[in-house]
């Protein structure tokens, strides 16, 4: 195992760990304002690939079109959800539980449907020219120009949402809801608008990562969001809970992780990512009980 | 009083047996399996009700005593011959074939030790945490059983085994789950899991041994989960990796919500809910005739249907359809707590 | 200025505040003392808008504000600081700041009140970019006041600024709520301690088990006999 072997499982990873990394930053933010669990966020993603697979394929838009498409199907699923299942299930103050079943039942509805009108084949997910080709370096190191896209778009999202919630008012004060919602309310705060920001920017960066998994993997299926949700999950509470970067960092960890598990070990362990990653959850838990970083919006 | 409660039980337990007689005298096939999984369900309703109801904590592990429970009971009664064919054992094992009690006993061991040893570590962390380490047993055991192919057959799973899980089998087991339960929610114990539900800070500064008293409701709620897992294997017959993964878990964990958690009255109707709920809707979902008018066969709409119902219900009924109370055969008096 | 006339309150079927009358004019400050339960904080809830009163009228500059959100009452110019200190403890001083003046329009004057409250609090001002649950609790204190002054509030209302503060802390504490007085701003005071609520009160009301109990001018009811023997027989 060289230096340059690593090197590439390294590249080999960027887009897997920028779709992670784009997920986790959802399930902080919500988790940091709302103090839920989202479990419908993979499906969010999942419907925003579908979006961009059906604006491409049966409405013929271009590919730039379709991206646009998969944040507009994520960003309205996101709403919704919070509309219809979230808004109506917390203003009854309910206990935990009764909301984790609650967001289960949205996630485990939504998958349901899509298998229901789509079937749980695969599909294979469009594609545009420019994200087509292979770069080999004078190292002989090679890089997919789609891998470039797509750490680069998650790149400047990243830094683009970690300086809104870090500086600007809007992320301020979402930031000062997820502390103590009712002292924002005292300030001037409205606190269903910065759910709804938490919701809205959530999303957005759902779609992304969607069009980033259908470029990427070239599919997408009713059941996409699952497995990559739990692993962004897991990505987010390694992140600590509420920490912007510290969930994108998170995510290109557990990306990287996944990729050497598999590169390094032999053919037959491929299988076993799952109890890898949990493994790596476990031991990083146990190291340091709440997460690689600091939390950033304490849920009181 | 006392002598009015007795007969009241005896005069219910007559009812059921009599009832479970007809069930299985007039319930053939399809119908029969149905009402058998009623109970085997609500076994392990009652079960994840004891880990999660009467403590505080949340745990999504179960799935995986309840995998390690099914494994061992399908290793235990598979013959000889089939484990020799699709495994590769240790010959000992090969050759083991034991009776359903004692496989059921050894399942409902497994389970409480394996909860025992992958939960004991989590108990440090708190909250969401703890709760994403309990999923992560779920998911990594599996995993695992995916992958630990000469003792499981990997996906392709065991089959062949002993159909042993009756009706008298499983309601006599539920019976006995159910009494077991009351009693321990009527003693010292059930007190102390009460209080420590109510208030963790509080009962720990009144000088419960919240740990204990935790490890404990752990370990006999494992117990019962591992037995129902059991029941379960003989009998649906298979085992496999997904048996009781992720989603299982959440199906149990729903139903608990549904009937309203931390009662047993709460586990039944939400089983019963979720077990016959899906058969009701059936019907939909192949299609029907309307008047006349044909409405063609949507596959999957029952399992659409059952997650916006699981919604609604979180919605409108947080606290479960039955609202945190018991259902009681005899009506306590007034001003009895 | 703000007046309440009649007002019943309280928390789902407990009823807490058994219908009170209370004013406070410009340019005052008003004190509401009483024992603890007696129905003091809900009275500031009321008017705050996070329970909204069963019967009665609350209402600011002639506005019934009874009905409205917590968050559209902060923008009518009523500014809260709260037994408890609710500041944001994962904020910085700076941020917490910027949120108390979170209902401002324009940059400069978001400014111009981040001076004044740095200059009342010049401890503040060497905490800035410090995250304020690392504060002494007199600081936070400070800080509280200073969020609720950033929006330039008509009305002020104090929640017993002085609880678990030392002695020294609550005399400074004190000089500044007198000194946001001078500068325009009326007070509600609610306050346990009784004698330092009437030293610096003009008016005050006496709130037991949900009701007024007495009302005057603050030095009349220092010398009151009930008010002697219930709350300043110690002193």
């Amino acid at each position: 195992m060289s230096a340059h072997y690593l090197a590439q499982q390294l590249i080999n990873a960027l887009s897997h760990g920028s779709i992670l990394a784009l997920l986790a930053i959802g399930y902080t933010m919500i988790y940091g304002i709302l103090g839920l669990i989202n479990f419908a966020h993979g499906e969010i993603f999942m419907i925003g690939a579908f979006a961009c697979f059906g604006a491409v394929e049966f409405l013929e838009m271009s590919f730039p079109a379709g991206v646009f498409a998969a944040i507009a199907g994520s960003v309205l699923a996101g709403l919704l959800i919070e509309r219809f299942v979230y808004r109506p299930c917390l203003k009854r103050k309910p206990e935990a539980l009764t909301v984790f079943i609650a967001s289960f039942g949205a996630s485990l509805g939504l998958r349901n449907l899509f298998t229901m009108l789509f079937g749980d084949g695969r599909r294979p997910f469009p594609s545009a020219g420019f994200l087509e080709g292979i770069i080999v370096t004078e190292s002989g190191l090679t890089v997919n120009v789609k891998d470039l896209w797509i750490f680069g778009v998650t790149v400047i999202l990243v830094v683009g949402v970690s300086v809104f919630v870090k500086h600007t008012k809007a992320g301020i004060a979402m930031r000062a809801v997820a502390y103590d919602a009712n002292a924002a309310r005292l300030v001037g705060i409205n606190g269903a608008t910065a759910v709804l920001t938490a919701f809205l920017l959530a999303s957005i960066l759902a779609g992304v990562s969607a069009v980033a998994y259908g470029v990427s993997y070239g599919i997408v299926t009713p059941s996409m969001g699952y497995q990559i949700g739990l692993d962004a999950f897991i990505a987010a509470v390694l992140g600590g809970i509420g920490n912007v970067p510290g969930a994108a960092v998170a995510g290109y960890i557990i990306g990287l992780g996944e990729i050497l598990f598999v590169a390094l070990l032999p053919p037959g362990y491929s299988a076993a990512r799952p109890t890898f990653v949990w493994a790596l959850l476990f031991l990083i838990l146990f190291l340091k009980p709440s997460g690689l970083f600091r939390p950033d919006m304490k849920n009181r | 009083m006392d002598m009015n409660k007795a007969m009241r039980s005896i005069a219910g337990l007559a009812a059921l047996i009599g009832l479970l007689f007809l069930a299985e005298t007039f319930l053939r096939g399809y119908y029969l399996r149905l009402v058998i999984l009623f109970g085997v369900t609500s076994i392990v309703a009652l079960g994840v009700t004891v880990i999660n109801g009467y403590t505080n904590i949340f745990s999504l592990g179960f799935g995986g005593p309840m995998m390690a429970a099914g494994y061992a009971s399908a290793l235990l009664t598979l013959p000889p011959a089939y484990k020799s064919a699709v495994l590769h054992l240790p010959l000992w094992l090969e050759q083991m074939q034991v009776s359903f009690p004692v496989a059921m006993l050894c399942g409902g061991i497994f389970a409480m030790l394996s909860s025992v040893v992958l939960l004991l570590p989590a108990f440090r962390l708190r909250g969401q945490y703890f709760i994403l380490a309990s999923m992560g047993v779920t998911i990594v055991t599996g995993n695992l059983a995916e992958n630990f192919r000469s003792f499981t057959h990997g996906d392709m799973g065991l089959r062949s085994i002993p159909a042993f899980t009756n009706i008298w089998w499983t309601y006599g087991i539920l019976v006995a789950v159910i009494y077991c339960i009351h009693r321990l929610m009527e003693s010292k114990y059930g007190r102390a899991l009460a209080a420590i539900s109510r208030d963790p800070e509080l009962a720990g500064v009144m000088g419960i041994d919240i740990a204990r008293y935790t490890m404990l409701s752990f370990a006999v709620g494992s117990f019962i989960t591992g037995v129902g897992a059991v029941l379960w294997v003989h009998l649906v017959l298979t085992m496999n990796p997904k048996a009781f993964n992720l989603v299982y878990v959440f199906q149990i964990v729903a139903m608990l919500a549904i009937g309203g958690i931390g009662t047993i009255s709460g586990a039944l109707v939400g089983a019963g809910v979720l077990t016959f709920g899906a058969e009701l809707l059936a019907p939909v979902q192949e299609g029907f005739t309307v008047m006349g008018l044909r409405i063609p066969p949507v596959f999957g709409l029952v399992n659409v249907l059952m997650a916006i119902l699981l919604v609604l219900i979180m919605i409108y009924k947080p606290r479960g359809i039955m609202n945190g109370r018991e259902l009681r055969m005899c009506r306590r008096k007034k001003g009895d707590p | 200025m703000l007046s309440i006339e009649n007002m019943v309150a309280g928390y789902g079927k407990a009823q807490v505040i058994h219908g009170i009358d209370l004013e406070v004019r410009s340019g005052e400050i008003v004190a509401l003392v009483g024992p603890n339960g007696a129905g003091k904080t809900t009275t500031i809830r009321c008017i705050t808008g996070e329970i909204r009163p069963v019967k009665g009228s609350v209402r600011y500059d002639g506005a019934n504000i009874a009905d409205i959100p917590p968050h559209r009452v902060a923008s009518a110019g009523i500014g809260c600081a709260r037994e408890g200190r609710n500041i944001f403890g994962n904020l910085t001083v700076y941020e917490n700041l910027a949120m108390g003046g979170y209902v401002i329009r324009g940059h400069l004057k978001l400014r111009e009140r981040m001076a004044w409250v740095y200059d009342l609090f010049p401890r503040l001002k060497e905490r800035t970019g410090q995250l304020a649950e690392s504060l002494s609790g007199g600081e936070q204190q400070m800080l509280a006041i200073g969020m609720a002054v950033m929006n330039e509030p008509g009305l002020l209302l104090l929640d017993e600024p002085s609880l678990g503060l030392a002695p020294v802390v609550v005399d400074q504490i004190y000089e500044k709520i007198a000194e946001i007085c001078r500068e325009g701003a009326s007070i509600l005071l609610v306050e346990q301690d009784v004698g330092l609520a009437l030293d610096i009160s003009r008016r005050a009301y006496v709130m037991e088990s949900g009701q007024i109990r007495i009302s005057g001018p603050s030095d009349e009811l220092g010398k009151d006999p009930y008010i002697i023997d219930t709350y300043l027989g110690a002193r």
